[in-house]
């Protein structure tokens, strides 16, 4: 098979006494759909923000095209090709208008100042947003700011995105457009969610994470969604 | 021709700004504050600001001025003017006092009619232009930023405390409440800044702010800094 788009090796991650994992190894190849469910306080989201560099691991290495990324520079260039979108689109949505939170990243990529309105619109009408140039990002519904969250880092073309619980407070026509969307996207993607029939839809395949396992997603392990009780 | 200045160059902006608060500040004179007070008039004409939202602005600077205004006239030695009682009033004084209210109310009004038509972003991208030192834009974006970010959070915990009943009485329980909500207000909003600062890490942010709106120099910019700049010579001259 060819070579993995990003490969975790033996990563190792705690905060303080609480270790999340040990020995975690996940390879992803371009153009995968990869799912990843998980307990609460598994260490999803601390995972997609150890792949980004937004954390460092304890041990392990993380490889994007064949490279390990050690140093904030090789970080800056995985984040230009791996794109995050945050659980909460209030963290992820800064700018006044959508147009300008959708052009920030581009623009720091350095695209050329010509071509930002086109890839603007263009986004927005993969979100089925068009028009929005102009409206106040705060001012949007919960589904408005979660798809423009999306945009934002979508305008960035990455190779890899991740995302953390997308389908959030999504109603389920929204929810219909993100799968539309998501499928028609030819990057390889992460997507960590307690959605299993919206995953099923979307993904090849499910990851269960729990104890710092990481292992394939069989009915069974949803019983340790009851565990707790 | 309202809403003019909306459009203009920030840079020229700040600029204008700047040479006008340090004039006046440096001033003694009437007549440079009469040269002030037109620039300012036709500046709040051309910003398309109501006069409703700078009044209200004004209103706010005056709550600190108001303990200066009213303690110079009666601590400032020099000739008697008139006394209230044993308050004694002296010209140096008065004089002292109608000039800082003057001065401060002038500097305010003119930066809110300059600056307030930019958005802080466009401010952040021109201050960069005008090089100032990248730390210091940085400082100045975040600010304003997480003081946004700080009322968003606290309007949250009010609400929550309010939703269960919570009624601010003077008892313990109510100071102790409170000291929870400061407490957690300042836990959540160091968090959620921090959050937002990653989500501009993964996209690309190196320090700088890139404007979606580019400033293009246009003849009205020109304009601007020609007029502006001439204007402010003039009041050099005249003070």
């Amino acid at each position: 098979m060819a070579q993995p788009l990003l490969e975790l090796k033996n990563l190792a991650f705690s905060y303080g006494e609480k270790v999340l994992f040990k020995d975690l190894c996940l390879r992803l190849y371009p153009g995968e759909r990869m799912g990843l469910m998980g307990p609460n306080g598994a260490g999803k989201t601390t995972l997609l923000r150890l792949i980004v560099g937004l954390l460092s691991p304890e041990a392990g290495q993380i490889i994007f095209e064949g490279k390990p990324c050690h140093t904030p520079k090789d970080f800056y260039y995985l984040r230009r090709r791996v794109g995050l979108v945050f659980q909460d689109p209030d963290d992820q949505l800064f700018c006044p208008t959508v147009a300008e939170d959708i052009a920030f990243g581009p623009l720091n990529l350095g695209v050329p100042r010509e071509q930002i309105p086109g890839l603007v619109s263009h986004v927005l009408k993969m979100l089925g947003l068009e028009g929005f140039e102009e409206r106040v990002t705060y001012r949007l519904s919960g589904g408005e700011k979660r798809l423009v969250a999306l945009g934002t880092v979508l305008a960035m073309k990455p190779q890899v995105l991740l995302l953390d619980e997308p389908t959030g407070d999504l109603d389920p026509l929204n929810i219909e457009k993100l799968i539309d969307i998501l499928k028609g996207l030819s990057a390889a993607q992460i997507i960590v969610s307690h959605d299993v029939e919206f995953l099923k839809e979307v993904t090849d395949t499910i990851y269960w994470l729990e104890k710092g396992v990481l292992s394939p997603y069989e009915k069974k392990t949803s019983i340790s969604f009851y565990r707790a009780f | 021709m309202r809403n003019v200045l909306k459009n203009c160059d920030p840079r020229v902006k700040i600029l204008l700004a700047l040479g006008f608060a340090v004039i006046v500040a440096l001033t003694y004179s009437f007549r440079v504050l009469f040269l002030a007070a037109l620039f300012v008039l036709v500046c709040l004409s051309l910003s398309g600001l109501s006069l409703r939202f700078v009044l209200q602005r004004v209103a706010l600077v005056n709550l600190f001025l108001v303990l200066v205004v009213f303690t110079l006239p009666f601590t400032t030695p020099g000739t008697l003017w008139f006394s209230i009682g044993p308050f004694k009033v002296s010209h140096a004084g008065a004089s002292l006092a109608l000039l800082v209210f003057l001065k401060s109310n002038l500097i305010v009004l003119a930066t809110v009619a300059l600056l307030y038509s930019s958005s802080v972003f466009e401010l952040a991208h021109a201050l960069h232009h005008l090089r100032v030192p990248d730390k210091l834009v940085q400082l100045l974006f975040f600010t304003f930023r997480y003081l946004h970010l700080l009322e968003q959070e606290f309007l949250h915990l009010k609400e929550a405390a309010l939703l269960r009943g919570f009624r601010p009485r003077t008892d313990l329980f109510t100071y102790r409440t409170t000291a929870y909500l400061v407490g957690n207000l300042i836990v959540r909003s160091y968090d959620r800044s921090q959050r937002v600062y990653e989500a501009m890490l993964c996209r690309g942010f190196q320090g700088t702010f890139p404007v979606y709106h580019h400033f293009e120099g246009q003849r009205r910019d020109l304009f601007l800094a020609l007029f502006g700049g001439l204007y402010l010579v003039l009041m050099l001259l005249a003070g």
